[in-house]
């Protein structure tokens, strides 16, 4: 018992170094990070709950030639820690992405201090989004995770994780949702698509939501198209791609199973009818391919799925064959059978 | 001289010792006996009565006295005997003493220290012949033998060691004589002070003896191997070995289902560790490594220790200590003084120690946590030691976090397994992994996978089916 | 009491692990990209020869090489382990600070008896598989096949040897440690320790992905980080890393324990000082990067002077 205290008493001669107090934290929700004049703007969202079961929140901005220098620029006279583990959501300009995308994922992964489950996104005017969001009295970072966890609309949905496995690929290309403001609203439904560190083009609407399909992101879909020029709608459920490289060709196979919303004298039996759905499926998908092609952007990973056979693929996505084949099955008309009214 | 001039020359100065003198066939025969620990009743049935008839003439005292227990002693022994309640009679400068001991025992009671619900209720009382016949009713055998041992100069008091020969080991009966023929004292008056002489005790804070006061724990002891020490005036048996897994296992867990017993062994080993570590694990958690806390439990923690002005190991140590005052006083309180006690405390650490901004709320959740977890251990001596050990743990965590709480359950582990009770390790079920030992008390099997006895206990391992 | 053989069995799976700690995983994982696991089943069987060769050798040892031996291997784990938690846990102490109580600990256990640190062993063993089931479990849904192709990368073969030189150098070191390996040994215990190892680096391919995980220099850490656990607790790495923390110190322990038994308690005492005034002098970046970069040779210097050290003691038994 004598040695145990002896060892008890050789602690307490050191001193408490990394000790924290939980009150002095001060719990990082969102980072903003711009890069305007070869100089990095840092924007940071603190945290802060009232006793009233309230959630505020307020920003703090600072400048400087480096990311660690802005942050400490940013918080010179703060009277608490930051801390970044819980943080939610990473803010890029585009400028930041298309330049300075490297030094901020080195400066990520080289800190024991940040988690490994936060989203990133794309983001021109931060200052107003957060503020906008301030405003009215949510938290920026808890708000965009509360979107992402609990909505199956159709968003691109890139944590850091994902986004350092891709970026460190030399055989696939990054996507990015962007976020904007319009009327006090945040839009989240454009992405910007990458090809090695540019970025090339944007993707929206419809585009996204075939991108999901395409990944098995199980997100909604609903197809709009016109049959006999009147408005059909099709909510896909469940659905499941397969893209896979067989005789120097990537054959991309999709299954989708959903039900009619909205349909007006479509039958469920006619093969005629299914057809139609079919092409209109397939053409979609392939406007969005060309779409890719024509940027050289691949996102989808092509070419990563023929390196993983042991083959070398070209860098132009072009000389790469490719062929669709959808399936659609209807599973009934919903809830009712006939049209109501007409 | 005369032995009864001897005799009345050492107790001089004792008021209670009765001389009676009585004439009989030419002859005097005295009969001695002190008042207070011999009863009349016993001395008039046996002796006065057959000494006074008129009748034939007799060659020895012992064909005419109807007593079951009659001795001849020596002039040295008669001190020891009539102050153990024996009646002196001297005939013929010979000495006879005869059994006729007064009963100060209360009747068998119900166990206060270790009750149950379905089992046996009762307990030992401070009479040495009825403590083992409480034993021998359960135990119908002539391999359980006794071994008789008078200790204390003063006291003299009787100690019995039993045990069972054909299942004991003979090295550990052989042992444990060896202590106790070696104990010089002045009085053993309890138990808990033999005890002490059995063990080392500056070695380790957990005690390496059981005490317990329920013939049927006893009894089941016995069987498996240990040996058990009887100790007049004191309702307490001390059982050894012991080692940690007999604390966290009553004897109530043989009467019920093994599945149910299964869940309720485990509850006591998690409480087990939770009351050792869970202040530690706090502090080193929202001091340290804060990001084991979940996200949104931060923020809560964050707003309820807003305005308390300690930091955290203070705040522990100052609830542990009020928490350490209310068990003290509630044991040496007397219970008719009445409820107002357990409502100051009550409302010392509830709402006002809160509202006054001297501890926040989660700690005081911890601190009660930790505080049931401990109830479930009634033996005084593992309370105790979990109560050091988990300052030690407090150490060591608000020094250096996480990386101390791992250094200390290291500390933990190297002190239970280099401590051995009686050559026993003292973590013996999990250390050498002995199967049999581990389902008699850390987990519960059917009944017939139950066959055999723990062959570091016992040589005879094949229980009679 | 005597030690049964499961002790010493719980004992040989701990030591068998800690010396892949910091070093091991990014050694191999860096030098043979996609070929790791050709690697690995490699250095497993030049493992169990070099296992069967060592249990061959006579019984006795030579004090003084002895000691040298166990002080080159204390002074190695301590190194890497203080500097795993300086930079995992307490990033802002002093590395004296770390070292000075694991030390003490350390010579608090040499301290209690040839037996006790078996019997702790048993019980380490408990607490390891527990943690470790719990991060298995959390982790099979993050692994995705994807990362596992393609199989067979474009190394040479002779990186593939050198590699697997290092695996089982690596993993078959601390054998040389354990007291009696004539009557104890039991190639069942290697292969079980080996098989843990290689789940691991199966772990950390699968969720990371060989381009994530070559980067990092913890990869065992970085994958904890990513265990969560019934939606509610994340960010556990540092509680379920403890496993290592237990596993490096049951070899830190076995060495103190050696040290003691061939001399006496004073020269543990200096030695352990003689560490302490190493850690002083040399930054410990500086000595940890030496050893990374050098443990193979280092690993066979000390495998050499072990079989040196039976042939003297054996020409002495001659003499």
């Amino acid at each position: 018992m004598k040695k145990i205290f002896l060892i008890i008493i050789c602690l307490l001669l050191t001193g408490c170094y990394n000790y924290k107090e939980i009150n002095n934290l001060a719990i990082v929700s969102s980072l903003a990070i711009n890069f305007k004049d070869n100089n990095f703007e840092v924007i940071i969202e603190i945290g802060e709950n009232n006793k009233d079961d309230k959630y505020s929140s307020y920003i703090l901005k600072g400048i400087g030639t480096s990311i660690e220098s802005a942050i400490k620029n940013a918080s010179t006279s703060l009277n608490k820690d930051l801390y970044f583990i819980n943080l939610d959501v990473l803010l890029i300009s585009s400028d930041a992405a298309n330049l300075k995308l490297n030094k901020i994922l080195d400066f990520i992964a080289r800190d024991n201090n940040f988690s490994f489950d936060y989203n990133i996104a794309i983001c021109d005017k931060s200052e107003e989004v957060i503020q906008t969001l301030i405003n009215q009295e949510k938290i920026f970072g808890n708000y965009i995770k509360s979107v992402y966890d609990n909505t199956n609309n159709n968003l691109i949905n890139i944590k850091i994780c994902n986004l350092l496995d891709i970026y460190l690929n030399n055989y696939q290309d990054i996507i990015l949702p962007i976020f904007d403001i319009q009327n006090e609203s945040i839009i989240m439904n454009r992405a910007a698509i990458f090809n090695k560190t540019d970025i090339v083009n944007y993707i929206e609407g419809e585009e996204i939501a075939i991108y999901n399909i395409l990944n098995n992101n199980f997100m909604n879909y609903y197809l709009n198209f016109n049959f006999d020029d009147k408005k059909t709608v099709l909510k896909g459920n469940n659905y499941l791609s397969k893209i896979i490289y067989q005789n120097n060709t990537i054959k991309i196979f999709t299954r989708l199973e959903g039900n009619l919303i909205e349909t007006e004298n479509f039958d469920i039996n006619n093969k005629e009818h299914l057809k139609i759905i079919n092409n209109e499926f397939k053409k979609r998908i392939d406007n969005f391919i060309i779409k890719l092609y024509s940027n050289n952007s691949d996102i989808l990973g092509f070419r990563n799925i023929i390196y993983k056979q042991n083959k070398y693929p070209d860098n132009l996505l072009n000389k790469i064959n490719y062929q669709i084949k959808t399936k659609i099955i209807i599973n009934d008309y919903s809830l009712i059978l006939d049209n109501i009214g007409d | 001289m005369k032995n009864i001039d001897l005799i009345l020359k050492l107790f001089n100065d004792n008021p209670d010792l009765i001389i009676r003198k009585i004439k009989k066939n030419f002859k005097i025969i005295y009969v001695l006996f002190l008042a207070s620990v011999s009863s009349s009743d016993l001395v008039n049935k046996y002796i006065i009565k057959n000494l006074t008839t008129p009748n034939f003439k007799f060659k020895n005292i012992k064909d005419i006295i109807s007593a079951p227990n009659i001795k001849e002693i020596y002039l040295n022994e008669v001190e020891f005997y009539i102050c153990s309640g024996f009646t002196i009679i001297i005939e013929n400068n010979i000495i006879y003493a005869i059994e006729t001991k007064a009963s100060f025992d209360r009747s068998i009671n119900r166990a206060q220290v270790e009750p149950s619900l379905y089992g046996p209720k009762d307990s030992f009382i401070e009479n040495y012949q009825k403590n083992i016949g409480l034993i021998k009713r359960r135990i119908k055998s002539r391999h359980l033998k006794t071994k008789d041992f008078i200790l204390g100069r003063y006291s003299k008091t009787n100690v019995g060691l039993l045990y069972i020969d054909n299942i004991v080991k003979p090295d550990l009966v052989n042992d444990v004589t060896k202590r106790l023929n070696n104990i010089d004292t002045e009085a053993i008056t309890t138990s808990g002070e033999l005890k002490q002489f059995l063990t080392n005790e500056n070695k380790n804070v957990f005690p390496a003896v059981k005490l317990s006061e329920r013939p049927d724990t006893i009894v089941r002891a016995l069987l498996s191997g240990k040996i058990v020490i009887l100790v007049d005036t004191s309702p307490f048996a001390i059982i050894l070995p012991a080692v940690l897994a007999d604390y966290i296992n009553p004897t109530d867990d043989y009467f019920t289902n093994s599945i149910n017993t299964n869940f309720l062994k485990f509850l006591r080993i998690f409480c087990f560790i939770i009351t050792i570590i869970a202040p530690a694990l706090y502090i080193a958690i929202t001091n340290f490594n804060q990001e084991s806390i979940p996200a949104k439990f931060l923020m809560n923690i964050s707003t309820q220790r807003f305005g308390v002005p300690f930091p955290s190991i203070i705040e522990a140590l100052i609830m542990l200590f009020v928490c350490e005052l209310l068990r003290e006083s509630d044991l040496r309180f007397p219970n008719s003084y009445g409820s107002a006690i357990s409502i100051l405390g009550a409302l010392i650490i509830g709402e006002s120690a809160v509202a006054s901004g001297i501890v926040s709320p989660i700690m005081i959740i911890i601190i009660a946590l930790t505080f049931l977890s401990c109830l479930i251990f009634n033996e005084v001596e593992i309370t105790g030691a979990i109560r050091t050990w988990r300052f030690i743990f407090l150490l060591f965590a608000a020094f250096l976090g996480l990386y101390g709480f791992a250094l200390c359950t290291l500390l933990i582990i190297i002190n239970l397994c280099s401590y051995k009770s009686f050559n026993l390790t003292y973590m013996f079920p999990l250390s050498p992994l002995d199967l049999s030992y581990l389902k008699e008390t850390l987990i519960k099997t059917k009944r017939k996978k139950n066959n055999y006895r723990s062959k570091y206990l016992t040589d005879n391992i094949r229980k009679q089916v | 009491m005597k030690n049964t053989k499961q002790e010493y069995n719980s004992l040989l799976y701990l030591i068998l692990q800690p010396l892949f700690l910091g070093i091991g995983f990014i050694k191999i994982i860096r030098d043979l990209g996609n070929d790791y696991w050709i690697g690995i089943i490699l250095g497993i069987i030049i493992g169990l020869f070099i296992n069967y060769i060592l249990h061959l050798l006579p019984h006795n040892n030579n004090k003084i090489i002895f000691t040298l031996i166990n002080v080159c291997i204390l002074l190695i784990m301590t190194t890497i382990l203080t500097n795993c938690i300086s930079l995992l846990y307490l990033n802002k102490t002093p590395i004296i600070i770390i070292l000075i109580p694991l030390l003490l600990v350390a010579f608090y256990s040499s301290a209690k008896g040839d037996e006790t640190i078996f019997k702790a062993a048993n019980i380490i063993v408990i607490i390891n598989v527990f943690l470790f089931t719990i991060a298995f479990i959390s982790l099979i849904p993050l692994i995705s096949i994807n990362n596992f192709l393609p199989i067979i990368g474009n190394s040479s073969i002779i990186n593939i040897l050198l590699s697997s030189l290092d695996f089982a150098l690596i993993s078959t070191s601390s054998l040389i440690l354990f007291p009696n390996i004539k009557k104890n040994y039991n190639c069942k215990v290697y292969l079980i320790s080996s098989l843990t190892i290689l789940i691991f680096f199966l772990l950390i391919i699968g969720t990371l992905g060989i381009n994530v995980a070559s980067i990092f220099n913890y990869p065992e850490y970085i994958i904890f980080k990513r265990v969560t656990f019934l939606d509610f607790f994340d960010n556990i790495q540092n509680i379920i890393f403890m496993m290592w923390i237990f596993s490096s110190f049951s070899l830190i322990g076995l060495c103190s324990l050696n040290i003691r038994k061939n001399t006496n308690k004073k020269t543990l005492l200096i030695i352990m000082i003689f560490i302490f005034l190493i850690s002083n002098v040399i930054s410990n970046y500086n000595l940890f990067n030496f050893i990374y970069l050098n443990i193979r040779y280092i690993l066979l210097i000390i495998l050499g002077l072990f079989i040196l050290n039976k042939i003297i003691s054996k020409l002495k038994l001659k003499k």
